[in-house]
């Protein structure tokens, strides 16, 4: 629910500083400051529902706010505005970390705020520019320039940077390999007419063969041939001049095709500071809260890197910044006394080699204390303490990466919950690389992260399955192989076959993607072997099509993730191919392996039940509230849809069969009362029942609603999950008829 | 006789509109009653133009794993981008046979819909082209149609003799959106 609350509050308070900011312009805008009011209410039930009671009370008092200038009773100078924006600043930090250590801090400058707040709105009436209560207790955010650590060099030098929308990138590069597919149609057409060239040649060489005939005839007709051939010969010239020509303009075009197709490519790389901005004033921050004194060194910022890896590295790096502050470097006095200068230094190096991107992150602390790993694998019963004796120092190494293993023996704020260095190889394993440690006793610790430089594009093998083409990622593949039929074992009923002196499963890709099943008419099948953590399994596909480099599309949001799958992808010819996500169909196949087909009969068994459940559509443009009452609603039986305001809301009726409607009031674009009207007013929908769930529950307010004609009004202020459930019980009855 | 012919640019050019638009084809007057014409089955029905991004010939159509049977064919490369292809003989719920293994008829198209910035592909059996009807032209729509048909149906229009239903492209791409996202669609 807090989670919810965050991604409400995120797109709720950038809402409020567009409008605010619209407001400083023009500051008795009406819709902006119905926008900012409708804002601080929908931010205000949100924070409610959760109990987030500081951003109650920073919400409250700015929507009170936005309804006394609405009202004209005070007017927003430049200075309300600032406050305005802090209160906005607030809210979306209290939104961010609502249970944190800093609840109380945050509290505190949530009363300050309210306090000064609440001062303005005092003084309405009077002269609203006065003199304005001290909001000095509010910190500023503290401006990034002032982050040391940054190279301030190169800004002369560093290329404009435009921002371009994902969509419209994608776009570009779909036409980008749109042409290159098509300029790859020339060559065969080229080809063909090589063999009309051919064909010309016999007729030529088929014409001298009359030669002789036409010797002994008279002079016409000698004429005649003559001419004949002169023609001839004149199209067998001009034919070969076009083919030349288009020769020419093939190797053009698709040289061409390539260059744009490859730059449009590039045009996912950005420079790998781009995405690190705010790494040095996390570390000044982190660093003066724990004592020390921590300088970030960047190097290789201009180094360029995939957008979409750049945007994973964030919280990685993140973490492992964390740690290096809080494990790896000294307080200043230790430091000294130890030799080293007062402060540490972190260096962050992003760098080429060899086709990956190189990324370390070093520092100059005490390393990790090898004895104490041993001892702390030991305690926490990992291994033995013989085994632990003769581990090598890598190996020891490699146990940081445990899930939920940790050295701190208390958790701090910072870090030292046991969940990070495992999140972090996981994070670096999906966009597949690796990660490795290497320390020094009293030297300091540096982590080497080898990544893949672009994520777009991905060399596999394409495989015919069900008569589709589907492309293996050749980093998850460990071999492929024929195996004669007489080689398959059947162990408890289950196919198998040896596999490097072992069993491995064997499993029908068509079973577990779910297509048709190809007859099994071979000798031999064609078999993807693939490894999930020592354990191997056999893929059976129809026909291997050879290895080629994928460019990886996204598929459509709108489908969500589907299952085995990872991404899209186009074939040299131009067809469609799906990417194979190995790491989910391995947990398919173990489901299948293990009995799973039980999984799909349920379902199939499952489906009519589902149909005579009532349907319910739930209409709020607040996304806790939404998220509330689906989840209360489909815990009690009813089959629920939601929609996000009055036009959402009005489309989705129309089209599904609803036994209720609930709507809030409050929406942007077509608002609840509005909504009610419509479907009272529809022939083939007047028989819905509507309520309305709202915060206003005047006289005036339920008097509304009914006129409009909604069948009960819920007031959210009394809102609790046996009101609701009691309401839609007896408007519509049980949750399954 | 329709404004662009009286008092547009083909006919007098004296409407006060053509300072803004310039041409009669930039303005929503002539932009709204622009439609397609296609058959869906046995099916004739229309969509607004400025809903119809394009029109290309059929192409091969990748399934989905696990999405087979349902509303969503599977993806389509359309200018290199993969669009998600849906039957909308079964959003529609028009109970014909099926005509999938039959060889696809000479006039058969993939018509790209377009709403707001989300695109969706769906094949059909013949597009007729683009027509021009005035706001007179649209009739009430009957109430013999299918109930499903009735929902998406803004309007009905006579087209060379055929009973033609103007879809109403906002409720048609909600509905696909929502089936997009079910797992197992109906």
């Amino acid at each position: 629910m807090t989670e919810l609350f965050r991604m409400e509050a995120e797109s709720q308070t950038q809402l409020l500083t567009t409008s605010l900011l619209a407001l400083e312009r023009e500051p008795t805008a009406a819709d902006h400051l119905e926008a900012c009011m409708r804002a601080a209410h929908s931010l205000k039930g949100a924070a409610r529902l959760v109990g987030v009671n500081a951003a109650i009370g920073i919400a409250h008092v700015m929507e009170d706010c936005f309804v006394a200038a609405q009202r004209g009773e005070i007017v927003l100078g430049a200075r309300q505005i600032d406050l305005l924006l802090k209160g906005v600043d607030l809210l979306g930090r209290t939104a961010d970390s609502p249970a944190g250590a800093s609840a109380a801090v945050q509290r505190a400058e949530a009363d300050r705020f309210v306090a000064a707040l609440a001062a303005l709105l005092a003084q309405a009436g009077e002269d609203a520019v006065g003199e304005l209560p001290d909001a000095e207790g509010i910190p500023e955010s503290a401006p990034l320039e002032s982050a040391p650590g940054l190279p301030a060099a190169e800004p002369a030098e560093r290329e404009r940077v435009l921002r371009v929308t994902a969509d419209n990138f994608n776009r570009l590069l779909g036409l980008a390999s749109e042409s290159l597919v098509e300029s790859r149609r020339l060559s065969p057409f080229l080809g063909s007419l090589l063999r009309l060239k051919r064909q010309h040649q016999d007729v030529f060489t088929a014409l001298d063969g009359l030669r002789g005939m036409v010797a002994q005839q008279g002079d016409p007709t000698q004429t005649a041939f003559a001419e004949l051939r002169a023609g001839l010969e004149e199209c067998r010239h001009v034919l070969t001049e076009r083919m030349t020509e288009l020769d020419l303009f093939e190797r053009r075009t698709s040289d061409l095709a390539r260059r744009l197709y490859d730059e449009a490519l590039a045009c996912r790389m950005r420079p790998f500071a781009d995405g690190l901005a705010g790494l040095p004033k996390l570390v000044r921050g982190l660093a003066r809260s724990l004592g020390k004194q921590v300088r970030l060194d960047l190097l290789g910022a201009a180094t360029q890197v995939d957008r979409d890896i750049l945007q994973k590295l964030d919280s990685p790096l993140n973490h492992l910044l964390r740690n290096a502050i809080d494990h790896g470097i000294e307080l200043p006095h230790i430091r000294l006394s130890r030799g080293k200068p007062a402060e540490g230094v972190i260096r962050l190096q992003a760098s080429h080699s060899a086709g990956t991107l190189h990324i370390l992150i070093a520092d100059d602390g005490c390393g990790i204390d090898l004895d104490r790993l041993r001892q702390a694998i030991v305690t926490r019963g990992v291994t033995q303490q013989a085994v632990a004796e003769t581990l090598s120092t890598a190996e020891l190494l490699e146990f940081l990466f445990l899930p939920g293993f940790t050295m701190k023996g208390t958790v701090t704020e910072i870090s030292g919950r046991g969940v990070g260095l495992d999140a972090v190889q996981t994070t670096v394993k999906q966009v597949r690389g690796t990660i490795r440690v290497t320390t020094q006793a009293g030297g300091g610790t540096s982590f080497e992260l080898r990544l893949p430089l672009t994520l777009s594009v991905m060399r596999t093998l394409l495989a015919d399955i069900g008569g589709e083409a589907y492309a293996f990622p050749l980093a998850h593949i460990v071999r492929t192989l024929k195996l004669p039929r007489g080689e398959i074992e059947l162990v408890e009923g289950k196919p198998h076959f040896r596999f490097e002196g072992r069993l491995a499963g064997l499993v029908g890709a068509c079973q577990v993607l779910g297509g048709p099943t190809p007859p099994p008419d071979q000798d031999a099948v064609s078999v993807v072997v693939v490894d999930d953590a020592g354990a191997a399994y056999g893929l059976i596909v129809d026909r291997f099509l050879g290895e080629r480099d994928t460019v990886v599309q996204p598929l459509d949001a709108r489908l969500g993730k589907i299952a085995d799958i990872l991404a899209g992808g186009v074939m040299e010819d131009g067809s469609p191919v799906l990417i194979v996500d190995v790491a989910d169909m391995l947990r398919s196949v173990e489901k299948l392996i293990s009995g799973g087909t039980l999984n799909r009969m349920s379902q199939a068994a499952a489906g009519p039940a589902q149909r005579k459940r009532k349907r319910v559509l739930v209409v709020d443009d607040s996304l806790t509230v939404r998220e509330l009452q689906r989840k209360l609603l489909e815990h009690a039986g009813y089959f629920v849809e939601t929609a996000v305001d009055g036009v959402d809301g009005w489309n989705v009726a129309r089209a599904g069969q609803f036994d209720l409607v609930i709507t809030d009031i409050d929406m942007p674009r077509m608002d609840g009362i509005e909504l009610v009207r419509l479907i009272r007013k529809d022939a083939h929908l007047n028989a819905l029942r509507v309520m309305i769930v709202s915060y206003k529950d005047s006289e005036e307010d339920r008097r509304m609603g009914s006129e409009a004609g909604a069948d009960y009004y819920l007031a959210k202020g009394g809102f609790h999950d046996e009101t609701l459930l009691q309401a839609v019980g007896d408007l519509i009855g049980e949750p399954v008829a | 006789m329709s404004c662009w012919n009286k008092i547009g640019v083909y006919g007098d050019s004296s409407c006060p509109e053509l300072d803004r638009y310039a041409h009669c084809r930039n303005c929503p007057v002539y932009a709204t009653a622009a439609v397609a014409i296609f058959r869906v089955g046995l099916t004739w029905l229309a969509l607004p133009s400025a809903a119809v991004r394009e029109i290309v010939n059929p192409r091969p159509i990748h399934s989905l794993a696990h999405r087979r049977n349902g509303v969503v064919l599977g993806l389509a490369n359309i200018r290199g981008e993969l669009l998600v292809c849906v039957a909308l003989r079964l959003i529609l719920n028009l109970d014909e046979a099926a005509t999938g293994d039959q060889p696809l008829p000479a006039g058969a198209r993939m018509l790209v819909m377009q709403q707001d910035d989300a695109r969706i592909v769906f094949p059909v059996e013949h597009v007729f082209g683009i027509e021009r009807f005035q706001s007179r032209d649209f009739g009430p729509v009957p109430p013999m149609l299918a109930k499903s048909v009735i929902t998406y149906t803004k309007a009905m229009l006579s087209w060379k003799g055929n009973a033609v239903s103007l879809l109403n492209a906002q409720i048609l791409q909600s509905t696909i959106n929502r089936s997009l996202a079910s797992a197992t669609a109906t």
